[in-house]
């Protein structure tokens, strides 16, 4: 039978997330960053790629709107690379949603992946990924009380990943 | 539209899905254009709404997206429960105007009081199988009623997997039904098993475990439904003509039942059923007519079972003769064995000795256990005619553990002499000499002993 739901879920989504985004850009136009219609539509698709490449199914505008507010403000997003990045922290959010096994809500998690970004990882998405929230999943896999416990050695030499990641 | 769906309801109704009965029911109503594009898409967006809600539920609003099994998961749960609500529906008609009418969320809430109506009566109902229950060793029933339906109530969420059958439901009934699920399916069970519990308890449990013993002696092991087995062996006491409510069989009985039944045409077979079924009811005093419908519908399969048994002359397999434990076993304990060189020095000795009355002396002083004494039986120190003068200074008993020893082994009726030793051979021909009543007594013992 044809699954009624999944797929009713698309044509309000883009309309609900430009609305929000007008309202953000609104406010993050004093640091020179705005969102046209053009790249919300791109944005909105990648989430799409990347519901589907992580097996996941989201109802509304979703994390969306949270990431770019959140972000928006960051020192290290310029408007050249504006959509580019929104697309990469959409991207990896999802694949870290599963491999934290759903035990770590959205704003929690944008939380600990903005204070990462623009303080420990100067803007690296790479470090923000393979680090970070690497060392979070292993914390709750491991079932460690906190999972944003960063104090412990973590699995990868820094000094080691920092060179993978400028190669 | 509306005389269209009541003369379109029996075909519809055939094409719905029991288990899945709200999207089978949503499936035919759009296909039969019953249902409008407008109507469908009314019920698409509240069913999102409702989707979007139960995922908050579930995610504690702390997060917008799941993934897509927990969200199958989820759209087939509400789909289960808004189903409830509208099989709640006094007939199909209403089903569908109340689908077109009613806010679906209304049906979900609906639906979700329905569950937990239900729950509370299977609890009831399980408390009934409990307090009905069987006093019988075999495993699935006892595992399914102890173990598997407490574990259904531990596991079953209503909120987000009502669609779900948790649990481990393995003991079989006479009559299950497949094309239900979650609490219905629950439900269904224990009211069936509540049935066959009740008819049950018209026997003596004595005689139902022995059924259980003699259909195999690992009944408590097998799948096996038990009413069936007692609904059959009683039809088979009604079919030889008995009376009260033993499960006792014979083999004359069977052969009445088949002298009775052979060669019958299909209706005056069917017939001597259809008597035999109200016998039953008249018999046993049964005026449940849950009870009745359910045996009924059981005695139609066993029906089949009988016709195909007596063309194929197994009635034995089906009605089944009782056979009970045997009480009076005697469990024997051997003497002590001795000691490995001081039996090969007694060997020797018997060996050298030139007569059959020194070696019975040595036989009688020095060993004190059957084994030893097969075993100097096997050790060629005795020749074949002093097995005769051995054995004739042995009583009933040690007579009656050698014939056991060669049952065990080889059998008593085994007619291949090559296949047994020596002195098994001349122990048959002396046992043969010995006279009927006394060769009836050890044949008795024997049967009693456990080596």
């Amino acid at each position: 039978m044809k699954d009624f739901l999944i797929d009713a879920s698309n044509s309000v989504v883009v309309r609900q997330i430009l609305d929000e985004v007008s309202e953000i850009n609104k406010r993050t136009s004093e640091y020179n960053l705005t969102l046209s219609e053009k790249d919300v539509q791109v944005i909105v698709e990648h989430k799409a790629t990347a519901l589907r490449n992580t097996g996941r199914v989201e109802f509304g505008a979703g994390v969306i709107t949270k990431i770019i507010s959140e972000f928006s403000d960051s020192p290290y997003i310029f408007q050249q690379d504006y959509v580019e990045k929104i697309n990469e922290l959409v991207e990896i959010f999802y694949y870290y949603k599963n491999e934290t096994l759903d035990q770590i809500g959205d704003d929690a998690l944008i939380g600990f992946m903005k204070n990462c970004f623009d303080n420990a990882c100067q803007g690296n998405i790479e470090l923000l990924r393979h680090k970070y929230l690497e060392k979070v999943a292993h914390n709750v896999k491991f079932d460690k009380p906190d999972p944003f416990d960063m104090e412990e050695d973590l699995e990868l030499d820094d000094k080691e990943l920092e060179d993978e990641v400028e190669e | 539209m509306g005389n269209s769906i009541i003369n379109k309801e029996d075909a519809l109704r055939g094409k719905l899905s029991n288990e899945h009965y709200f999207q089978s029911l949503l499936e035919v109503l759009y296909s039969n254009h019953i249902l409008s594009n407008d109507e469908m898409q009314r019920i698409q967006l509240q069913l999102m709404s409702i989707l979007n809600e139960t995922i908050g539920y579930y995610t504690k609003d702390e997060s917008s997206s799941v993934r897509e099994e927990t969200a199958a998961q989820i759209t087939s749960s509400i789909y289960y429960t808004i189903g409830l609500s509208l099989k709640n529906q006094p007939d199909l008609k209403e089903a569908i105007n109340t689908l077109q009418k009613e806010d679906l969320k209304y049906l979900f809430s609906q639906g979700e009081e329905i569950l937990k109506s239900k729950t509370h009566e299977c609890r009831m109902l399980h408390e009934s199988v409990l307090r009905t229950r069987l006093k019988t060793a075999n495993l699935a029933y006892i595992d399914t009623l102890d173990y598997g339906i407490p574990l259904f109530f531990k596991q079953y969420d209503a909120r987000f997997a009502s669609h779900e059958t948790p649990g481990s439901i393995d003991y079989p009934l006479a009559l299950s039904r497949e094309d239900l699920a979650g609490i219905e399916y629950i439900e269904d069970y224990l009211s069936r098993l509540l049935l066959e519990n009740k008819f049950c308890a018209y026997f003596d449990g004595k005689e139902i475990e022995a059924l259980l013993r003699s259909y195999s002696k690992d009944s408590d092991l097998l799948l096996i439904n038990i009413f069936s087995l007692v609904l059959t062996n009683f039809a088979g006491c009604i079919l030889a003509g008995k009376v009260g409510n033993s499960l006792e069989i014979n083999q004359e009985e069977r052969k009445y039942i088949k002298s009775q039944l052979d060669n019958l045409s299909q209706e005056a077979f069917e017939d001597m059923i259809k008597t035999a079924k109200e016998k039953i009811f008249h018999q046993l005093d049964i005026e449940d007519k849950d009870l009745i419908r359910y045996v009924d519908r059981t005695i139609s399969i066993i029906t089949k079972e009988i016709r195909r048994h007596i063309e194929r002359d197994t009635l034995k397999n089906l009605f089944i003769t009782l056979k009970w434990p045997d009480t009076k076993r005697v469990k024997f304990e051997d003497g002590e064995s001795l000691e490995d060189s001081f039996f090969r020095d007694i060997t020797d000795e018997i060996r050298d000795c030139s007569s059959v009355e020194d070696k019975i002396e040595i036989i009688k002083q020095e060993l004190h256990s059957m084994r030893d004494l097969i075993d100097v039986f096997e050790a060629d120190c005795i020749f074949a005619d002093e097995f005769e003068d051995i054995f004739s200074i042995l009583g009933d008993f040690e007579i009656s553990l050698l014939m056991k020893y060669i049952s065990d082994e080889v059998g008593w009726d085994n007619d291949d002499a090559d296949s047994e030793k020596e002195w098994q051979t001349e122990f048959r021909i002396y046992f043969d000499t010995l006279g009927e009543e006394r060769r009836n007594q050890i044949i008795r013992i024997s049967d009693e002993i456990e080596l």
